[in-house]
């Protein structure tokens, strides 16, 4: 029960941050030094997911799958722009993924 | 299911032969696909570091590297093949060797299934990003396709202990070897380098073995390597780009369309996305199905898919086989985007501008997409793997369906469709039967040529009636003259910039500055092609007056005379500084006997005389004009060409004698202001005067001919209407003008057309009108040239709306070939109910006076100069000897300049190194005797003959010890 709850505590922590993200988006903050772009969010909620939600490897790899079928999709649509913004967010997946992938090879107990 | 295997493998390897089915005799050929017509010489121009062969000589280091790729072609030939099938074995060969090298990669990792191999090396071999390398024969990317598979197998191999190190050592000469041809671009070899040793970190327990192999391939590819390296830190700068080893930096416009998206689905040509304004492909015209038709979107997707599955769903004994392939794969498609956002950035920021040399990357679809297909054919082969450990006839099912669906989604490879047969400038080739006379005639006349031919006409890219396109001229192509060409890759080269002033010569018909000209480019002959499609001008007949040979639609002519050819060597004793420098190239055509054009800034040399070149005050404001072209500032000014200025500054007083250059001089009614002595045929030359230092200008009158009849409209109506509408003479003040009034007519709309009387396309005219708008739409002159129903430029002016007169004046430069030109002053078409009323008045078009005047200091005393004889080599070794000098003089070797030429003379050390003729080596020589004997020698040859040295070594240490390894295991 606890630990549910704990987890459940991470989950709003994790939703809160991405919220306060596009807060300081939708406010401009950081501009024109360092706009707050989604695909900046994106990267963000990646890497928070990781170390709050203790996403592993296989987390985010089967994550840039789903995302790379909804980017089929949206290609199939003729949606090309959506496409290739869900791309994006793919490669940036598979690359936190593919990280992850070499850290827990190399450092595993296993 | 093994023989199955071999013989779909098989099947597979001769795709090549599938392209050819149907089509006797043609050869895939054209554009950048460089397919040999004399594969002999090809291979033997490969063999030296210079190349002689086109446009006055180049640094061929990097070329150097496709010696082995272009032996494949010469061994069919020399066991008497034709070239249709010569150039198939060589297709098949490289085919073949990629899809091998793949399966047996496959087969190391899938041992027990041969199925699962096939499957990844059809995935690796058979994919839209082979499209392009096999449609232009890429030697660099054929070879980093192949080597890709063949290292990383015998790494695996080797840190499984499944292969010997003296195996693995002799097998890495004879790789090395096979890849050799990623030299020509050696950012190729940089990418395989990146990724050895990603394997061989990854795979760690090889490590030391690694190193060997490693040093294996750089020690037999130091015959290309060592002069390469010694070319690109010698001349290009670590954030240089490639410009200067010919070619343009255009990674920006090659990313474009590098989104990550296209990227992961092998979609990233250039050319795919290249569409006209009708919305129908210009190159690539199988590229609309990959974009509009579902199933090939869907299956774009699904390779990418089954790949990333991989990385969820696999045996773990293939851990360090998925990082491989993950971080090559992320790699890949990182780099791949090129400057792409969002990643792109970075690459620009990072890459480009702080790591050195990362600018060789200037193709980073093309070069790092390897990756990708290596990272998806090994993890498509892995996630199935551990499928068919769970269900394997799903796994197999699935295999199958992934096999056929990729061979049907690349149909254009399959099928030949990427040599694009429908289109008119497609890649199937069948050469005239006057191409081969032409080469029989060129072999056996090579050595009675006394210097290059000039090909003409001069269109950058040549193309020929009967379909085939090239950048470099034909005559490369089937055989080994010496030819001078416009380079389409090296626009910035000095020599360009002569050969341009060559054919504008020629194509004005200035005959005697064309000759001189060539005469110093050790020009012999020129090549007409009267089969390629060109606007340029047909070559003077004057110049035709002595042909040496006619094969169909080809004529040689000897050109020019045989006085005015300069020997490849000569020796010169009087030196002309060219002030300014940057213009030396039309000051090249006003030398005489022996004299040379020198840099007046030269540290080695000083200029005995002098050769100014005078500003031109008409040339000043057109240069002023296209400065500002786009403003209305620009128009409105009233211009007069009635006087032409010239500007110049003397340095040294004395006596200089003004040259006019006299092309076109006929269409002007020019007062001199100075003493004819004499004309020739390009030139009039004044008499000789003297000027103290100091500016001068120099002033002509012109008196200027309106080239339009009756556009004053004083004397009736001497145009031509476009379309019924009312026109309008009005008589105000003594003074007659046109009024259009145009109510609702459109398409052609209203207009007064002229017609320009004596039009010539080599000049350039000042196109002036005065103008009113009463009311509707805005006022405008549209200048038509044209030729039939063919129109070469049509330029709209739309003039500022001013309820007053308004004068209004803009230049106007045709396009170069034979043609007419029409101005028309239009009434343009306005929805309202009263329409569009313009009242035009003294249209008047003249010439712009774009003559140079030079002021050649013409007392100048030089002795004779030495007599000079000389043997050809080989392409890097010229020797000769040098008799009668009676002083220091100048022996000049008319290849293109590089400080790597060396004089050797065991009689005359004292000679220094300096460009001369703008493009020419030229040493000084000091102190030398009477008679004398010397070398000249492109030194880096030795580098060759090094890396050679180092091979045969390497090739010999390798053999010897698998000898002494096989032995050992034996006892």
């Amino acid at each position: 029960m606890k630990k549910g709850l704990e987890k459940a505590d991470k989950w709003v922590v994790f939703n809160v941050l991405i919220m306060l993200a596009f807060l300081l988006r939708s406010a401009g903050y950081f501009a024109p030094y360092l706009p707050i772009t989604v695909n900046m969010i994106v990267i963000f909620a990646l890497c928070l997911s990781v170390y709050l939600l203790k996403a592993n490897s296989r987390t985010l790899l089967i994550f840039s799958i789903l995302l790379w079928l909804f980017a089929g999709i949206l290609a199939v649509l003729k949606i090309p722009v959506w496409a290739e913004r869900t791309a994006i967010y793919v490669f940036e997946s598979l690359v936190l993924g593919v990280i992850l992938l070499t850290w827990e090879t190399m450092f595993s107990k296993q | 299911m093994k023989l199955l295997t071999k013989i779909i493998l098989i099947g597979l390897c001769l795709i090549p032969v599938i392209w050819f089915v149907g089509k006797p005799g043609i050869l895939i050929d054209g554009s950048d696909t460089n397919f040999p017509l004399d594969p002999a010489g090809w291979f033997s121009r490969r063999l030296y570091v210079w190349n002689t062969v086109s446009n006055a000589g180049a640094d061929f280091s990097a070329s150097t590297a496709g010696t082995v790729f272009h032996l494949i072609q010469v061994l069919p030939t020399l066991l008497g093949f034709s070239l249709q099938v010569t150039e198939i074995i060589s297709l098949v060969f490289w085919f073949s060797a990629i899809l091998l090298s793949a399966f047996f990669l496959f087969k190391t990792v899938f041992p027990d299934k041969p199925w699962l191999s096939l499957l990844s090396a059809s995935i690796y071999a058979i994919n839209p990003y082979m499209f392009n390398t096999w449609e232009n024969a890429k030697v660099s990317n054929i070879a980093l396709v192949l080597a890709l598979p063949l290292f990383v197998n015998l790494v695996i191999r080797l840190n499984q202990k499944k292969t010997s190190l003296g195996k693995g050592l002799l097998l890495s000469v004879l790789f090395g070897l096979l890849i050799s041809g990623f030299g020509i671009n050696p950012a190729y070899f940089l990418v395989f380098a990146i990724v050895f040793w990603l394997s061989a970190l990854v795979f760690y327990k090889s490590l030391w073995k690694s190193v060997l192999v490693f040093g294996i391939v750089l020690a037999v590819n130091s015959f290309w390597i060592l002069p390469t390296a010694r070319f690109v830190f010698g001349n290009i700068g670590p954030f240089g780009g490639l410009e200067k080893i010919g070619y343009t930096n255009w990674i920006d416009s090659l990313s474009q369309n590098t989104s990550l998206f296209n990227v992961l689905r092998l979609q990233g040509a250039w050319d795919w996305y290249a569409f006209d304004s009708s919305g129908t492909p210009t190159y690539i015209p199988y590229a609309v199905n990959y974009f509009y038709r579902a199933p090939f979107i869907v299956f774009s997707l699904i390779i990418p898919t089954i790949a990333f599955l991989a990385f969820v769903l696999h045996d773990k004994k293939h851990r360090s086989l998925i990082l491989f392939l993950g971080l090559i794969l992320l790699l890949g498609a990182f780099m791949s985007a090129g400057t792409h956002p969002p990643t792109g950035v970075i690459f620009k920021w990072l890459l480009v501008k702080r790591l050195p040399f990362f600018s060789l990357f200037r193709s980073p679809w093309y070069i790092f997409t390897p990756l990708i297909i290596l990272a998806y054919s090994g993890l498509t082969a892995i996630f199935l793997e551990k499928l068919s450990l769970k269900k394997a006839k799903i796994a197999l099912l699935v295999s199958g369906i992934v096999f056929v669906g990729n061979l049907v989604y690349c149909y254009p490879l399959i099928t030949g469709k990427i040599f694009r047969p429908a289109m008119a400038d497609n890649f199937y080739i069948r050469f005239p039967s006057y191409v081969f006379e032409a080469q029989k005639w060129l072999k056996s006349a090579q050595q009675p040529l006394p210097g290059r031919i000039l090909s003409y006409p001069p269109d950058e890219i040549e193309r020929f009636g009967w379909g085939y396109n090239g950048i470099d001229s034909i005559l490369s192509l089937l055989s080994s003259v010496d030819v001078l060409f416009s380079p389409l890759n090296a626009p910035e080269f000095t020599t360009a910039s002569i050969l341009k002033e060559v054919y504008h010569y020629l194509g004005n018909g200035d005959v005697e500055a064309a000759e001189n000209l060539a005469g110093r480019m050790n020009i012999a002959a020129i090549f007409e092609k009267n089969d390629q499609n060109s606007l340029f001008f047909k070559l003077p007949e004057v110049v035709k007056k002595k042909k040496l040979a006619e094969f169909g639609p080809w004529s040689f002519y000897s050109f020019p005379i045989e006085a005015k050819i300069k020997p490849r060597i000569y020796s010169s004793s009087v030196t002309v500084s060219a002030f300014p420098y940057v213009f030396a190239g039309k000051m090249l055509p006003l030398l005489s006997g022996e004299e040379i054009l020198v840099n007046p800034n030269d540290s080695i040399i000083k200029g005995d005389g002098q050769i100014i070149l005078a500003q031109n005050s008409q040339v000043n404001e057109l240069a002023k004009y296209e400065r500002i072209a786009d403003t209305t500032d620009s128009r409105i000014v009233d211009r007069k060409l009635d006087e032409v200025k010239f500007i110049f500054k003397i340095k040294d007083q004395g006596s200089y004698q003004p040259i006019l250059e006299r092309s076109k001089l006929d269409k002007f009614d020019i007062d001199f202001n100075l003493e004819v002595e004499k004309y020739t045929q390009s030139y009039v030359y004044f008499k000789p005067q003297d000027f103290e230092p100091g500016e001068h200008i120099l002033t002509m009158r012109i008196r200027q001919k309106n080239l339009v009849d009756g556009g004053s409209f004083e004397s009736g109506e001497k145009f031509k209407r476009m379309n019924d509408s009312v026109y309008k003479f009005i008589y105000e003040n003594g003074n007659t003008f046109l009024e259009i009034t145009n109510k609702d007519k459109s398409a052609p709309e209203p207009a007064a057309s002229f017609m320009v009387n004596e039009f010539d396309p080599a000049l350039t005219y000042l196109i002036k009108i005065k103008y009113k708008r009463i009311f509707g739409n805005i006022p405008q002159l549209d200048a038509i040239q044209s030729k039939g129903d063919v129109t070469y430029q049509n330029i709209v002016e739309r003039f500022p709306i001013i309820p007053e007169w308004q004068n209004y004046g803009f230049f106007f430069k045709p396009v170069f070939t034979d043609s007419i030109l029409k101005v028309n002053l239009v009434a343009p078409f306005i929805s309202t109910s009263f329409g569009t009323r313009i009242q035009y008045d003294d249209l008047e078009v003249y010439p712009l006076f774009d003559n140079n005047l030079f002021l050649v200091k013409s007392d100048i005393n030089f002795s004779a100069s030495p007599q000079v004889e000389f043997k050809k080599i080989s392409p890097v070794l010229y020797e000769g000897s040098v008799k009668g000098v009676k002083g220091n003089h100048m022996v000049v070797f008319s290849e293109n300049y590089s400080p790597a030429w060396v004089w050797q003379s065991a009689q005359v050390k004292n000679a220094r190194h300096f460009t001369a003729n703008l493009y020419a080596n030229a040493w000084y020589i000091e102190g030398a005797p009477q008679n004398y004997k010397f070398k000249l020698y492109y030194w880096p040859q030795s580098l060759r003959y090094l890396g050679l040295l180092i091979l045969i070594v390497t090739i010999s240490s390798a053999l010897f010890f698998w000898i002494y390894e096989k032995r050992l295991r034996k006892s």
